[in-house]
């Protein structure tokens, strides 16, 4: 096998570049091959995905490090869903847990009973079958009892909230360690193969020349490779997810963290809120057509649950992705690549996909096209199953009180998310492909979190005596409650855990 | 809610009878009447013979058919593999079994390729290796390549097998006319006599187009020799009657489940016809699924495993050795491993592979 990738530079640091140095550093170890990152002081991160989802425990798991260690090196704290405040209509909230509801019995998912029995006037609410959702409440946390299958804490599944410029700092200690170089430098020109297109080398303010086989983009919005260079172009998903500027500030940490992150819908966009260890993490994603940022960034104010300790951070971006995300010898990841709002979390998990897709893929210096297509086939169905779930939440709202949710309560879907949500209005059914990210539970607790109820429920449940399966879904009740109770508060188990010093 | 109640079937083979035994057992209330409609009309030919996939198996334990019951009555044979003969005479087994052995995250045909071993790939596939030598153990030893079996059935006893489990009310149709109306099927004459019911299944040897219309629902295709050999027949059969279970209607028959019935039926006969037309050596025609699928492996070996996919990994594998496909290349990962340790390991599991076979090989002679 000649022609060896020998040599990969990463443009750009923050998250998506140093997860893309540690990745590649710890799948390439020993196959002499050559990263460098570069990446410059005097340019900023974006920073503002601070909050994952489960799979990250799986990247966590691949690159071999230390759970805890982890924790106290990025002043994380645990997260075991999303609150979502006011978006089916000012006053209502419900979280997105992660991790099932109850447990399917007779051959029929948990929902399709709980719809059952909803409708012969049977009380307690889906999210009261939840153990996810019944933590947060409690502000419980503790990992799952893996050894204890039948336990209802086995299926406790959690991400984390962290910092991200803490997050990339662990990261690149990580990276050193097994040989990456890091360069400081801003890229000044880029040369390219005068017939190929292909990126021969980049040049940095001070003179540097670095060549490479491979170059993974991660410079955030401007695409200085991807798209300043190669001029993939963009695609524009603004008419689904029409927001479009955002303003972040770090604010004083003023109770004890609690173990998920809160959105909170205003008049033209939302509020994260990203409790961590020191600090909470707080931005509000707006859209410009309808709010400007001195409206913005006062709504962001007044909502703070603690004295800001930075200045407002302005971003702007658009929302979609490139036409391609890997072109010629170049491979976008992180904001290099597409923006989508944080609103689930998936900004870092994308990155995430997007390196095992890159290992999946690896290419040689030959560049087959088929692996290519396959590559970039393959992430724009990832990127069009986070938007369908994405724009869900903004189109299922009985929100009618400003121009920004009147839009967004006729914003045309998407034909595949139509497809979902019609499934579920009628008999409750959620159907999953093979390869999505947000299996039925999330679907479940943001269609019907969001206000959706079936028009009916699976006819098969009918089969079941109503007796019995009450007495089912009222045992599943008590141990998701119980188990709940038995858990130690989330700060407490941080506290005798991972605690930053 | 208007619960659908009265099943009709009509057909007289296994893709009638299936159905039936599997209705019953997920419907075992009283309150559903399946009644199967026996007519020679549109008949689908007693194959002698059918390949039952390893997916069978869930089948079988829904209708609790156990395996020596399959035995005692439908002559049941283990297979490692799908035999089936092209147009051109050639014979293509699709293995139900790996590859080798993955390790440190890479699949087994990047492995080989780096290690430069000369043993052919196919002498790694233990499915394969033990159904060229007619021998049989149900799992792998330990460390050795992983494989799955399924059966070689009687067609007429796993008839049997099936017409016991369903429990139907039967009756055969000397004279039949299907009376169609605005919303599918009104009434099926049958003998003079009319039947109605909620939902029709039409198990007949018709070439439909759609599969599932308002209360007409058709068992489609399965009929060739190429579904026959691949175990596609029964295969189809199942996986309808799993997804018509998933989407259980009312009598409403909501388009919405119906476009999906559709949708993931439409999505599984492609699958099946790439692979037919891959064995047939002629992919003139075929999706783009399947043309990227040729050329991702051309380039590296890798398969893509596409959304509701049919065949393992292994099995396409095969097909595409057997069109002439050679990777140019393999996963650099394989490089994550010491080369001169990676070919020995690469020996020593052809070895094992090797043992293994001579092991079942003594003790069949010493049986014998």
């Amino acid at each position: 096998m000649s022609e060896q990738i020998k040599k990969i530079v990463i443009v750009g640091g923050g998250t998506a570049g140093w997860m893309a140095a540690s990745t590649l550093s710890h799948m390439l170890s020993g196959m002499d091959c050559d990263i460098k990152l570069i990446e410059s002081e005097q340019i900023g991160t974006v920073g503002v995905g601070e909050a994952t989802i489960p799979p990250i425990l799986l990247f966590n798991e691949m690159l071999g490090i230390d759970e805890n260690l982890f924790v106290k090196e990025t002043q994380a704290t645990f997260k075991l869903g999303i609150e979502f405040v006011n978006w089916k209509k000012i006053g209502h909230s419900y979280i997105h847990p992660f991790g099932d509801f109850g447990v399917t019995f007779d051959v029929r998912p948990f929902h399709q009973h709980w719809l059952n029995q909803r409708s012969k006037g049977y009380g307690r609410d889906l999210f009261d079958y939840s153990l996810m959702v019944q933590a947060c409440h409690k502000k419980k946390f503790m990992r799952p009892l893996r050894d204890q299958p039948k336990s209802a804490l086995a299926g406790i599944n959690y991400a984390f909230q962290f910092d991200a410029s803490l997050y990339a700092k662990f990261l690149r200690q990580y990276s050193e360690k097994r040989g990456v170089e890091r360069i400081e430098g801003k890229i000044e020109s880029v040369a390219q193969h005068p017939e190929t297109g292909y990126i021969e080398s980049v040049t940095t303010d001070d003179k540097r020349t670095f060549d490479a086989d491979l170059f993974i983009d991660c410079s955030g919005f401007r695409g200085l490779l991807i798209e300043q260079t190669l001029k993939t172009g963009y695609e524009d998903w603004s008419k689904w997810l029409p927001c479009d500027r955002a303003v972040a500030i770090p604010c004083e940490k003023i109770a004890e963290p609690i173990p998920y992150t809160r959105a909170t819908a205003h008049e033209a966009g939302w509020q994260w809120r990203i409790p961590l260890q020191h600090r909470t993490g707080n931005g509000h994603v707006y859209c410009s057509q309808y709010m400007d940022s001195d409206k913005a960034t006062d709504i962001l104010l007044e909502n703070l649950d603690g004295k800001p300790i930075a200045d407002p951070n302005h971003l702007r971006f658009t929302t979609g992705h490139r036409k391609k995300f890997w072109n010629k010898n170049v491979i976008a990841l992180g904001l290099a690549a597409g923006f989508m709002e944080p609103l689930e979390s998936t900004s870092i998990h994308l990155v995430q996909t997007g390196l095992a897709r890159i290992m999946s893929h690896f290419p040689n210096k030959g560049f087959v096209q088929a692996d290519i297509d396959s590559f970039n086939e393959r992430t724009l169905y990832e990127y069009e199953r986070v938007r369908d779930f994405l724009v869900l939440h903004y189109n299922l709202t009985e929100r009618d009180d400003s121009e920004f949710w009147r839009y967004c309560q006729n914003i045309e879907r998407p034909e595949t998310l139509d497809r979902k949500i019609e499934q579920f209005a009628g008999h409750g059914r959620i159907l999953e492909n093979g390869n999505d990210l947000f299996g039925t539970a999330s679907w479940l607790a943001v269609m019907y979190g969001q206000g959706i109820t079936p028009k009916y429920y699976d006819p098969i449940t009918d089969q079941a005596d109503p007796q019995k399966v009450n007495a089912v879904m009222e045992q599943i009740f008590s141990a998701i409650s119980n188990g709940a109770d038995s858990m130690p508060r989330h700060f407490d188990f941080i506290k005798e855990n991972c605690l930053t010093l | 809610m208007n619960q659908l109640r009265r099943i009709i079937i009509i057909g007289d083979s296994i893709e009638a009878w299936l159905p039936a035994a599997y209705l019953r057992a997920r419907l075992p209330s009283d309150d559903y009447q399946i009644t199967l409609i026996e007519t020679a009309e549109n008949s689908i030919a007693n194959n002698g013979d059918i390949l039952a996939r390893p997916t069978s198996k869930n089948l079988h334990h829904t209708i609790e058919t156990a395996e020596h019951e399959l035995g005692s009555k439908a002559k049941a044979r283990p297979a490692l593999c799908a035999a089936i003969t092209n147009d051109k005479g050639a014979t293509i087994n699709l293995p139900f079994g790996n590859y080798g052995v993955d390790r440190e995250g890479t699949e087994f045909q990047h492995l080989w390729k780096f290690s430069g071993s000369e043993k052919p790939l196919s002498e790694f596939n233990l499915a394969l290796v033990m159904h060229k030598a007619s021998l049989f153990i149900p799992e792998a030893p330990k460390g050795a390549p992983a494989y799955d079996y399924g059966y070689i059935l009687d067609e007429q006893g796993y008839k049997n097998i099936l017409k016991s489990k369903a429990n139907a009310k039967h009756i055969m149709a000397d004279t039949l006319s299907v009376k169609h109306g605005v919303h599918g099927i009104d009434e099926i004459i049958c003998n003079d006599i009319s039947h109605c019911a909620d939902l029709y299944i039409d198990a007949r040897n018709i070439d439909y187009e759609t599969a599932w219309q308002n209360n007409h629902l058709k068992i489609i295709g399965g009929f060739d020799a190429f579904d026959h050999q691949s175990g596609m027949r029964l295969h189809r059969i199942q996986m309808a009657m799993e997804r018509l279970f998933k989407l259980w209607p009312d009598r409403e028959f909501a388009a919405i489940e119906i476009a999906e019935y559709n949708r993931l039926e439409a999505a599984q006969s492609v699958h099946m016809k790439d692979m037919n037309l891959l064995l047939q050596q002629n992919v003139q025609g075929c999706s783009d699924a399947l043309t990227r699928k040729i050329k991702l492996f051309e380039s590296r070996g890798r398969i893509a495993i596409e959304d509701f996919e049919i065949y393992s990994k292994a099995e396409w594998i095969a097909a595409l050795s057997a069109m002439g496909i050679v990777a140019q290349n393999y996963d650099r990962l394989a490089h994550r491993i010491d080369a001169i340790a990676l070919a020995q390991w690469v020996e020593q599991l052809h070895a094992a592979i090797a043992n293994v076979v001579k092991q079942l090989s003594d003790r069949k002679t010493r049986k014998h």
